[in-house]
């Protein structure tokens, strides 16, 4: 194990079996022109092999930075993210992203977006075919291959923008808020079929999102992120098994337990303006 | 068929009215022909040959212009686009040049180049190369972040980034702008056959006026007129055919 660094609250050891992703120290400052903002300040995470974990913090806490900087797009300040103990640097073929603007190519067909990273891979045609055939399917989208994503609804283009990271078989996903833009009725399908896809295809898993009921459904623990600058507040570990039942009264305390440790930094948040 | 009848004549109406109006003061105006003898002048400039080969130098004008302001303004436009460098080093220069109304350089450059077919491209190109360079700038630059980012997590390099996604992100604004240039360039290689270059449509129209012959500066302005509608329109198909996002724009 790595040693922890700080006192930071609920820095756990994993529950999984072995550890997949570690995020360590991670301190990421903007520059503006009259000042800089520090918007994380020694995040701390282990995730384990296989593992579903939810970040939940306010808007603003750093969220989307740090999954930024572990898929490397973005560098980081201060601090080491590591894959099975290996430091990475910028983009490395194990980690997949998925975005809350689904950012699926409008001049590409559903299929063309699915393919589109194996084509830059340099994947025969063929082989790109059968691949992303199987993807397509796998989130349902079979019938669709052509449309292009103007054409497709909500729902549709998040499960395409979902193809399009599985089918590079990402040892981690990252996701970032993939429901927030949808309507409660989808959120709760897809939410379904994320749940699905994950156990199916047993993805190590780090998941963005502003709903506790989300976070609490889908995780096997919830890390809450303080108000800008973001850390690890507390993380909650969802002791249910899966696929879980949102009227069961344990689900009902962890909603409760979650919910009423976001809230004190959503406050925090409007204090802070 | 009377509902039809009705459609045209309320269409073509105001052409009824302009042709009787003209009819009427050609009969008074000893310089001013008629539109009979127009429409003969008309079909004789067609039958000798003389205006589709005025048509073709100027065309073949406009065209060669639009390929060297494309293969220069596209390629600058990406480099300034992507590079914040470049664009330090070209923003002053660019501002300053734009603009100039592009007429303004006729007089320098008739005196250095003289009455010749350079001259006239460069005219042409001095005016369409600006919407096209700006353009292609902006539309770079315009690229949503998140289409790079996707691509990037994607696992695409560089070089596959710029030609997978920032060159089909940014060719509805290019297009836009080369359809500027080039009705630009239409309109400058009239001004530039009548000042520069012997040839042409615009030379046919000013040979008009030299023989005081209004019937063929109209017949002049008329085809100019059209050949400029219709190339706006071959362009616009050829746009949508290669470019999926226009096509899905109309669609949608
Ligand atoms: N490129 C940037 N330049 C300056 N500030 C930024 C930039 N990106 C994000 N920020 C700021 O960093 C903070 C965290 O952003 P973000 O990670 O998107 O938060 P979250 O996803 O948790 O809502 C916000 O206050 C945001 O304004
Ligand atoms: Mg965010």
């Amino acid at each position: 194990m790595l040693p922890q660094a700080g006192a930071d609250a609920g820095s756990k050891t994993p529950t999984g079996p072995q550890t997949k992703l570690s995020i360590e120290d991670i301190v990421v400052e903007f520059a503006t022109e009259k000042q800089r903002v520090r918007v994380l300040d020694g995040f701390e995470l282990t995730v384990g092999e296989g593992e579903f974990v939810s970040i939940l913090g306010p808007s603003g806490c750093g969220k989307s930075t740090l999954l930024k900087v572990v898929a490397g797009l973005m560098e980081q300040n201060q601090g080491r993210i590591r894959i099975e103990g290996q430091i990475i640097k910028g983009y490395d073929s194990r980690v997949g992203m998925i975005f809350q603007e689904y950012a699926l190519f409008p001049w590409l067909t559903l299929r063309e977006n699915v393919e589109f990273g194996l084509r830059v891979k340099g994947l025969p045609r063929k082989e790109r075919a059968e691949r992303s055939q199987r993807f397509i399917e796998l989130v349902r989208l079979q019938g669709f291959e052509n449309h292009y994503p103007q054409q497709l609804s909500g729902g549709m283009k998040q499960r395409a923008a979902l193809a399009r990271a599985l089918v590079m078989d990402p040892e981690i996903l990252l996701m970032d808020e993939p429901l927030a833009a949808l309507d409660a009725q989808t959120r709760i399908t897809l939410q379904d079929e994320i749940l699905a896809i994950a156990q199916k295809t047993r993805k190590t898993i780090l998941y963005v999102t502003h709903s506790v009921d989300e976070s609490v459904f889908l995780s096997d623990r919830v890390v809450v992120s303080t108000a800008r600058p973001g850390r690890v507040k507390e993380i909650i570990e969802i002791d249910l098994p899966k696929p879980r039942d949102r009227t069961n009264s344990e689900f009902l305390l962890y909603e409760a337990r979650t919910l009423k440790s976001v809230r004190e930094e959503v406050i925090k948040m409007g204090e802070g303006r | 068929m009377p509902a039809l009848f009705d459609k045209l004549i309320k269409r073509w109406l105001w052409l009824l009215v302009v042709i009787g109006v003209w009819q009427l003061y050609s009969a008074q105006m000893p310089l001013v022909p008629s539109p009979g003898t127009t429409l003969q002048t008309g079909a004789d400039l067609a039958t000798s040959g003389e205006l589709a080969t005025s048509a073709i130098d100027s065309l073949v004008r406009v065209m060669e212009s639009m390929a060297i302001v494309c293969a220069i303004a596209l390629p600058l436009g990406f480099l300034i686009g992507l590079s914040e460098r470049a664009n330090r080093y070209m923003n002053k220069l660019i501002s300053l040049l734009r603009p100039l109304p592009p007429v303004a350089w006729i007089p320098l450059i008739v005196m250095v180049w003289g009455i010749q077919n350079k001259t006239s491209l460069f005219l042409i190109c001095v005016g369409a190369f600006f919407p096209v360079l700006i353009n292609t700038i902006d539309g770079v630059r315009g690229v949503q972040r998140i289409y790079v980012s996707a691509a990037v997590v994607l696992g695409a390099k560089q070089s596959q980034v710029i030609k997978d996604v920032i060159l089909p992100a940014a060719l509805p604004p290019i297009l836009t702008g080369v359809r500027v240039g080039i009705g630009i360039a239409w309109m400058l290689v009239v001004i530039a056959e009548l000042v520069a270059v012997k040839s042409g449509l615009g030379y046919m129209i000013l040979n008009g006026q030299l023989d005081m012959r209004l019937d063929v500066i109209i017949v002049g302005i008329v085809v100019i007129g059209f050949i400029g509608l219709a190339i706006d329109r071959l362009y616009q198909m050829f746009s949508r055919r290669v470019c999926v996002t226009l096509r899905q724009v109309e669609r949608a």
